[in-house]
């Protein structure tokens, strides 16, 4: 248990001092709000527009297929790591798999979804 | 490995990518031939599920494991999937199922500008995931199987891109079907926790069934099999989890619909059979529900009677109040599916012979329904029952075979309906819960209102008001007047339809050796 | 090293609060994503069960791994859907999908 301890007096130190600096702060800073201080800090830019900007609609589309070709890849690496044992059927099945996956991207990009215009 | 025991899912995953890829590549007006093509492929798988029925199917065993709850099978792929008695007659079933819609839906496609390609392969891989899921022991497999399924359903269901109703289907539709898989999910979690294997077999030897709620035995695996009561409750449409279907139903494509209110839902059937039939058996032959207590299977089986009487009872008397007719037959398909939910309770082989007769019977009904429905809609008539005033002489053809279908789905002889009730009846009665069959007759009786109450209209009431009279604009999906000229004959929905009829009487005509051909199957589960 | 039990409580409780969120809220998206937790959530179970019970250890990591997969498939297909209703009508909410009901 003593090292627990240890743990929580780092834990209640720690909390203790961001608390305390923000409450220093607080007591001896000036309070002189204007517009350009409590507008959204962009680099230096002017900031415009809203900040729930809307993508485009083909964004969306191109992460949907992004993400299902990204995930599939999941597959690879168990094969991967029993490559060997598996012998030739693991490789034509992987090739199989893969095949199905390329049909994907044939539809998509028939599709013109890969287009971006 | 032998490949050839799963030939017939290899040709429909096959025809499914060949329709997509055909579909690329093919000239706008040219694309009906992917709607035959996939009947072709369909009608391949067809002919390999009776190779392998002849020529790998063993018979004797299915017959001889009549009061075993378990027999060996033949199994491929690491023991993931079994080629049995049950998984060829169900794989069979899904096929033909998978034939019909495409018949009721090359027109319709056309017609409302759906797109064509997708649709036929959505559709394909759908009866794919049916096919694995009524092929396979493992859950694994289950699982895929379901979720190709679903994925497709939901895709199929917001086919219709620019309307509204159709979106709002797919997206109840999909919420619901993604926390129904969550569920299941979380059940098989529990149920290869406490059993240590993800093989449905491992849970006659875990226990289940002599343990009690939050007792001994295998409390783990029991609150497994209860998750996944809850999470197929939904798939099966089955009463407090039923919400999604009727606005799914309603919103989806028609031929969809016919799709939906069979397919999924007796696939769905077959994976419950398949997980839950040995563990209630097993617990039904020892005693069950006597003494300590509600045992584990005592447990699942009041679960499943008191599914099956408030599905049944919940979905018929809300379809007493149902105008338009998609939505009607959505409830009744609810009120079906808390008819097959009797032979689970009953919990006996012959309760669950009866649950995969029930379900042939009861796919050549519906979609002879169905048929119907999309016959008159490709001619211009609306969806709403009263749109039907007088179809007895606009359209006597096609008001009989409705009228036939609904008979069946009532249950009068010698429809195939009538015999599907009949069994699940004489399974009860012989189980010692006639009560259960005394309500399934009450049912019945409520059933005869609405489907009356469209006879009445088709044959009684006087011809239909124009469809702009009646209704507003928010009801229905009326097709535009000016399709309705253009329209020609719809020969594939008339095959369909008379298919689906024609089954209807058979499957009847047929109901002794049917019958022992579903026995045979529910032995070997 | 930690007990494999406690994955399977953490599990458990992660899977409460996905389905707490998934049937409290109307906003789609949202009740996408609390699927989503609930999906995570079951992964973690059924790793910590195959840590728990050593002769199934393969089988319950190869289902997370597929569960991971199909998860992907099912976000896109219903965040496909979302898009066409937001397309369609511009909203998310489910109160205010309501063309189909009685």
């Amino acid at each position: 248990m003593g090292n627990y301890f240890d743990v929580l007096l780092f834990l209640t130190v720690g909390v203790g001092f961001v608390f305390l600096g923000l409450w220093v702060a607080k007591l001896l800073r000036p309070n002189l709000p204007n517009t350009g201080k409590q507008s959204i800090f962009e680099c230096g830019e002017r900031p415009y527009g809203d900040s729930r900007l809307k993508f485009r609609v083909r964004y969306y589309i191109f992460a949907l297929v992004f993400v299902i070709f990204d995930v599939e890849v999941i597959f690879l690496y168990p094969w991967a790591v029993v490559f060997r044992e598996l012998g030739l059927p693991g490789l034509v099945e992987m090739v199989v798999f893969l095949g199905i996956l390329v049909v994907g991207l044939v539809y998509a990009w028939k599709k013109k979804v890969l287009q971006w215009v | 490995m032998d490949w050839s025991l799963v030939l017939p899912e290899l040709i429909v995953a096959g025809a499914g990518i060949g329709v997509l890829l055909l579909d690329l590549f093919l000239a706008p007006e040219k694309r009906r031939l992917t709607g035959y093509a996939s009947l072709a492929g369909l009608a391949a798988a067809m002919v390999a599920s009776l190779w392998l029925a002849v020529a790998k199917v063993d018979w004797s065993l299915a017959a001889g494991a009549d009061g075993s709850p378990v027999a060996a099978g033949f199994t491929a792929l690491g023991g993931m999937i079994a080629v049995d008695a049950f998984s060829v007659l169900l794989k069979l079933l899904f096929l033909a199922i998978g034939l019909v819609v495409v018949l009721l839906g090359v027109d319709f496609a056309e017609k409302r500008k759906l797109p064509v390609g997708e649709f036929f392969a959505l559709l394909l891989f759908a009866v794919l995931g049916m096919m694995l899921m009524a092929g396979s022991r493992d859950l694994i497999l289950i699982y895929l199987g379901l979720e190709t399924t679903a994925i497709s359903s939901y895709a199929l269901a917001g086919l219709l891109k620019d309307d509204l109703k159709s979106g709002e289907a797919a997206l109840k539709y999909f919420l619901t079907g993604a926390l129904a898989s969550a569920l299941i999910l979380f059940g098989m979690a529990l149920v290869f926790g406490g059993t240590g294997s993800t093989n449905v077999t491992a849970l006659l030897g875990a226990g289940v069934t002599t343990g009690q709620l939050g007792g001994a035995g295998n409390p783990i695996a029991l609150t497994g099999l209860v998750l996944l009561v809850a999470g197929f409750g939904f798939k099966l449409a089955a009463v407090p989890f039923h919400f999604w279907a009727p606005d799914a139903y309603e919103g989806a494509p028609t031929p969809v619909t016919a799709f939906f209110s069979v397919g999924p839902k007796a696939a769905a059937f077959a994976v419950v059979l398949r997980i839950f039939g040995p563990v209630l058996a097993l617990g039904g032959s020892a005693g069950g529900a006597g003494a300590g207590g509600l045992a584990g299977a005592g447990v699942l089986g009041v679960l499943f009677a008191v599914l099956a009487v408030v599905t049944m009872t919940v979905g018929n008397l809300t379809a007493l109040a149902q105008k338009n007719i998609k939505r009607m037959l959505a409830y009744s398909s609810i009120a079906h599916a808390g008819y097959l939910l009797v032979g689970l309770a009953v919990a006996t082989p012959r309760g669950f012979a009866a649950m995969v007769y029930y379900l042939l019977a009861y796919a050549a009904m519906n979609l002879g329904a169905f048929a119907v429905v999309i016959w008159l809609n490709n001619r211009g008539t609306g969806d709403e029952v009263s749109d039907y005033a007088g179809l007895g002489r606009r359209a006597p053809v096609a008001a009989l075979a409705m009228l036939v279908c609904f008979l069946s789905l009532i249950g009068i002889p010698p429809m195939a309906g009538f015999f599907g009730k009949f069994y699940l009846f004489a399974a009860a009665v012989e189980a010692n819960m006639a009560w259960l069959a005394v309500v399934m007759v009450i049912n019945s009786a409520i059933s005869v209102g609405y489907y009356y109450g469209v006879v009445r209209q088709m044959y009684l009431a006087g011809d239909a008001a124009p469809a702009e009279d009646h209704g507003g604009a928010e009801t229905g999906a009326p097709v535009p007047a000016e399709a309705t000229s253009t329209v020609k004959g719809t020969p594939l929905v008339g095959l369909a339809l008379g298919l689906a009829v024609v089954a209807v009487f058979a499957l009847g005509f047929l109901f002794e050796p049917l019958a022992r051909l579903a026995r045979l199957a529910a032995g070997g589960l | 090293m930690i007990n494999p039990s406690y994955a399977v409580i953490l599990g458990v409780l992660l899977f409460s609060v996905g389905l707490y969120g998934a049937l409290r809220s109307t906003n789609a998206v949202r009740i996408l994503m609390c699927i989503e937790l609930m999906l995570n959530a079951v992964n973690l179970v059924f790793v910590a069960f195959s840590r728990l019970r050593p002769e199934a250890m393969i089988a319950g990591q190869v289902f997370a791994i597929f569960i991971m997969a199909v998860a992907a498939a099912e976000a896109a297909v219903g965040l496909a859907i979302i898009l066409q209703i937001v397309r369609q009508r511009g909203v998310v909410y489910m109160d205010k999908i309501n063309l189909l009901k009685g």
